[in-house]
């Protein structure tokens, strides 16, 4: 019975750190590299959320038709990230970070005023593609394909950012960026061109995101609410900025989250923050610190 | 090469640099001697536009630099080696020299790798090591070494000798001057370190509070024995 349980903790608990992590990937990244808290990232993965269902609706016919909305989604929603550097962000560079708060908290609530404005208040509710709709029984528990699915998105994601900064040159030359844009920059590494890219690239992460984690929820204006919490809780834990930190800080967060709910759910969420307690105190600057910090 | 004309450099309200004028002729070495905070920093970053707020012209290569950003400079050929270095920790020896090909061009292709570790044998058994792991004296030759991977036309160079031990001052001297004679670049060197600034040039500048009081060869230099004791503060 334990075992089972276990078990299906586990699965539930990667299944929520997978969302999780989909969500903080782009904002720990757009931290990492511009030292910037985008208090909005939540409203554009909810934009990137009713874009892709406006293109698929409430019954996905396939798996390709859902992951090519969810990139349709990305994409578009990467292209809102360039406008708002362009517009907002790039006046934000070189003043203090209370500035860039408050003016990425006004973004969020305009963000939120438009998508009222397009798709109204009412609330949809979308079906995992039929590849993903069943329950799969692993040991004497049942799991939904779809938590299996969010799992593997998770993962996948992961792997790309990760090769991305770790291996190739431009993850590499962000990797600079983030620790000595001034030097960087003395080296001829086009720096605003790259602080545009993250931006980009953060911005179409959340897009993607709000895409695949359709299914999860009920779809409203307050669809991100539920993981942003944990998100902006992992990217602390993980050590602001960092993609390895917040993918481990996000499976950490998934897996206790899970296991409150299942063996003290009269406790409900409380050991999330024990655990955010708990990391502070022993690892004040993350599970891996940005370098440069003490 | 370089010349510079009436430059005046601020940070925040506090002004720097007050008229400085200098010259480099092509393939020229020219050093910039004074004590802490005569503003010889606020000149090399003033000419690479790369923290102060600077007036006044800088022209390199016949072209006024203008409000050119200080990452578009590099690309035409001036490299900046800092006085803290600033080596990517999170690369290797090898990686942060090939970083360096951003501040090539098509006519000034990067230097390879491998003839980099030829010109800084220290380097050579290092090429796998990550940034962090170096000594000071690692760092610095591995500083130099990362801007002359990019070829340029002007090097900047700033106090490189500060904290280093005799024996790498002496290798590096002879570094920068074999380098730079036998790739054409002009070198303008910040120091305080006299010897060392002998060694690598062969004009000089003496900078007071942010003021030209010298100029002139290393004879006249000399000759002037005044203007070491009023203006510097080292034998």
């Amino acid at each position: 019975m334990i075992v089972s349980k276990s078990i299906f903790v586990l699965i539930n608990g990667l299944a929520s750190g997978m969302a999780f992590f989909l969500v903080a990937a782009g904002l720990t990244w757009v931290f990492g590299i511009l030292k910037i808290l985008n208090m909005a990232h939540g409203a554009f993965f909810m934009i990137g959320a009713y874009l892709a269902f406006s293109i698929v609706g409430s019954n996905p016919e396939s798996m390709w038709s859902f992951l090519g909305a969810g990139l349709v989604a990305g994409l578009v929603v990467g292209v809102l990230g360039y406008l708002t550097d362009k517009i907002v962000l790039t006046r934000l560079r070189t003043v203090d970070y209370h500035y860039v708060l408050i003016a990425t908290f006004g973004l969020m609530l305009f963000c939120e005023g438009v998508a009222k404005w397009i798709w109204g208040i009412d609330y949809f509710s979308v079906m995992p593609p039929p590849q993903v709709d069943q329950a799969l029984k692993i040991g004497s528990s049942y799991v939904s394909g779809y938590t299996l699915f969010v799992i593997a998105a998770g993962l996948v994601v992961f792997a790309v950012i990760d090769t991305i900064m770790h291996r190739l040159w431009v993850g590499k030359i962000m990797r600079a960026v983030a620790n000595d844009p001034w030097m960087a920059g003395t080296l001829g590494v086009n720096v605003p061109a790259i602080l545009t890219i993250s931006v980009i690239a953060s911005f179409a992460l959340a897009g993607f995101a709000g895409g695949l984690l359709l299914p999860n929820q009920t779809l409203s204006i307050n669809v991100g609410s539920s993981f942003l919490l944990y998100s902006f809780l992992a990217v602390v834990i993980g050590g602001l900025g960092n993609i390895r930190g917040t993918f481990v800080a996000c499976i950490i967060l998934g897996v206790v989250e899970s296991a409150n709910a299942t063996f003290m759910a009269n406790f409900g969420g409380i050991a999330v923050y024990i655990v955010l307690a708990v990391f502070l105190v022993w690892k004040p600057n993350g599970l891996f610190p940005a370098q440069g910090s003490t | 090469m370089l010349r510079i004309k009436d430059l005046n450099a601020f940070y925040g309200q506090s002004h720097i640099l007050h008229d400085v004028s200098l010259h480099i002729p092509p393939g020229g070495r020219v050093s910039v001697l004074g004590r802490n905070g005569a503003g010889k920093t606020t000149l090399l970053k003033s000419i690479t536009n790369s923290g102060p707020r600077a007036a006044g012209e800088v022209a390199y290569l016949d072209r006024m630099l203008g409000a050119t950003p200080w990452f578009k400079r590099a690309r035409l050929g001036i490299a900046l080696v800092p006085e803290d270095r600033r080596i990517f920790t999170h690369i290797t020896v090898e990686e942060n020299i090939e970083l360096a090909g951003f501040g090539a061009s098509r006519e000034r292709p990067a230097l390879p790798v491998a003839r980099i570790l030829e010109r800084f044998p220290m380097l050579q058994p290092l090429r796998e090591r990550f940034g962090g792991q170096l000594s000071g004296g690692q760092q610095q030759m591995l500083a130099v070494a990362r801007a002359i991977a990019a070829r340029p036309r002007l090097l900047l160079l700033d106090e490189p000798t500060e904290g280093l031990a005799p024996v790498i001052v002496e290798e590096l001297a002879a570094i920068v001057s074999s380098i730079c004679a036998e790739e054409g670049i002009s070198l303008l060197l910040v120091e305080q370190n006299i010897w060392f600034a002998r060694k690598c040039t062969d004009r000089l500048y003496v900078l007071d509070t942010g003021r030209v009081v010298f100029e002139g060869d290393w004879a006249v230099f000399d000759a002037n024995e005044d203007i070491r004791n009023k203006h510097l503060a080292v034998a």
